[in-house]
Order: C-alpha cells, then sequence, then structure tokens
C-alpha cells in the first residue's frame, strides 16, 4: 500500500517506550476468532483473545531504556524486518530472574506502548491479509550485571525480537490481565 | 455468531448499585488503551459512574426505577 507521507504540524512525537511490556506465550493467543487488520493495512482491530487460564504478564522497565527499534534486513528483493524491543528491568529480583530464565527458549506475543500507539511484536499480516503467529518473539539477548561500582547499573537488559515481512503491526484492542477460566 | 470469551466477574458492590457487563469485554481484568486500567472486581461505583460518562461500552447500569423491580 503505498500512501502519500503526510505529517501534521504540532502533533506530539516524543521518543521512548512508556507503561510496561506485556508479553504471553505464543501458544496462549486463541486466534479462532481471526483478527482483522483495518483498511490501512497497519492496525489491528478486535481484542487479542487469550485462551482460557492465560493472560498477559506485565513486565516493568526503567523509563527512559525502553525502545522499539524496527530495522530492514536482507538483500535485494528478499528484504524483511527485525523489530526489537529493548528495556531495562533493574536489580535482580529472584522472580525476575526466574522470568528471563523462562523466557530463553520460547516463543512469545509481546505488546509494547509508546507515546501514540501499542505495538504487537510476534503477530504477523499475511499476503491475504489474515493476523497469524507465523513469526512470535523470542529472546534476542540478556545482558545482566550487579555492576562494579556504586554508581553502575544493577539489572538486565533484554532485547526481544521477532521477524516479520512488515514493520510492527499497532494494536488498538485491550490487553487481557486476568488468568480466569 | 461471537465466542464467548473469559467468565466475567463484576463485584457485588457494583451489582447492588444497579451495574451490568454488557458486550463482550476480554475478560474481568484488562488495559483499555482509552480507559486505562480496569478491573470489575475491585471497580468502585464511582469509577464504574465516570466510566458510563465517558461511553465505556461494556458496562451498563439499570435506573432506579427497573433496580425496584
Amino acid at each position: 500500500m503505498l500512501n502519500d507521507v503526510t505529517w501534521e504540524t504540532g502533533k506530539q512525537n516524543m521518543g521512548g517506550l512508556k507503561d510496561s511490556i506485556y508479553v504471553t506465550e505464543a501458544d496462549n493467543i486463541d486466534l479462532t476468532t481471526p483478527l482483522v487488520i483495518d483498511s490501512d493495512g497497519k492496525t489491528i482491530t478486535g481484542d487479542i483473545v487469550l485462551k482460557s487460564a492465560t493472560k498477559f504478564k506485565k513486565m516493568y522497565f526503567t523509563k527512559g531504556t525502553g525502545k522499539l527499534d524496527f530495522n530492514v534486513v536482507g538483500e535485494r528483493d528478499g528484504k524483511s524486518f527485525e523489530n526489537m524491543a529493548e528495556y531495562n528491568v533493574p536489580g535482580a529480583e529472584p522472580a525476575n530472574l526466574a522470568t528471563v530464565d523462562s523466557m530463553l527458549n520460547g516463543a512469545f506475543v509481546a505488546i509494547v506502548k509508546d507515546g501514540t500507539n501499542f505495538y504487537v511484536l510476534g503477530l504477523s499480516k499475511d499476503e491475504e491479509g489474515n493476523v497469524t503467529i507465523d513469526f512470535p518473539v523470542y529472546t534476542e539477548s540478556v545482558t545482566g550485571s550487579t555492576g562494579a561500582a556504586a554508581a553502575d547499573k544493577r539489572g538486565m537488559t533484554i532485547v526481544l525480537k521477532s521477524e516479520a515481512p512488515h514493520s510492527p503491526l499497532i494494536y488498538t484492542g485491550d490487553i487481557d490481565l486476568d488468568d480466569a477460566a | 455468531m461471537m465466542k464467548p470469551r473469559k467468565k466475567i466477574e463484576l463485584n457485588k458492590e457494583l451489582i447492588e448499585a444497579g451495574f451490568k457487563v454488557k458486550g463482550n469485554p476480554v475478560s474481568s481484568k484488562f488495559i483499555s488503551r482509552k480507559f486505562g486500567n480496569i478491573d470489575f472486581r475491585t471497580m468502585k461505583v464511582k469509577q464504574a459512574e465516570s466510566l458510563i460518562i465517558r461511553d465505556f461500552p461494556y458496562l451498563s447500569k439499570s435506573s432506579k426505577k427497573e433496580l425496584k423491580e
């Protein structure tokens, strides 16, 4: 979809991720009621429905450290995107360390928020416009440290990555935080 | 036909005040881009009334007359 590229003067355009990172296992996504892409070609309309007894986990990050990068990779006529969320989790809380351990080798869907939009990583759009979990999120790296000096950073920098044929999809639905049946 | 989602639980205080869940919310606790943090289990009457005024799609309130009937 080739559009005019526009920008409205005076529109807010602040950098950085805000709120929290929301993550769930890719297997938790229930696509029996298919998600639909808006006519803009980028926005998922409706809610991401999760299976019974599952929810999105809400993950705190240090504000000013969260960003979403989406970079083109590949050769001419074979290009695609790497969509990556990077953020810092402070400290070395046992529950946080255990969460990182459990995310090392698994497939996920993540939602991040900047000043304007929610973005979904791990859900993608195929050529027919169907929303699929063909390219879920994986943990790309975790860099943890206690630091050495008192002023050093103590915590973990986490990078989540999904490969997709397009830049991240925008999400306007609700984020399920309830793991009831 | 829309597939039923998770069971929605509205707290007793809201039920007694005449509130009902309508539509098909994703669950009892969720984040809405427009309305923020929603938790039907812990929501207070004041928040519920405020949401209805702002056209929240998942709550309705019966009138006092309807409640008496």
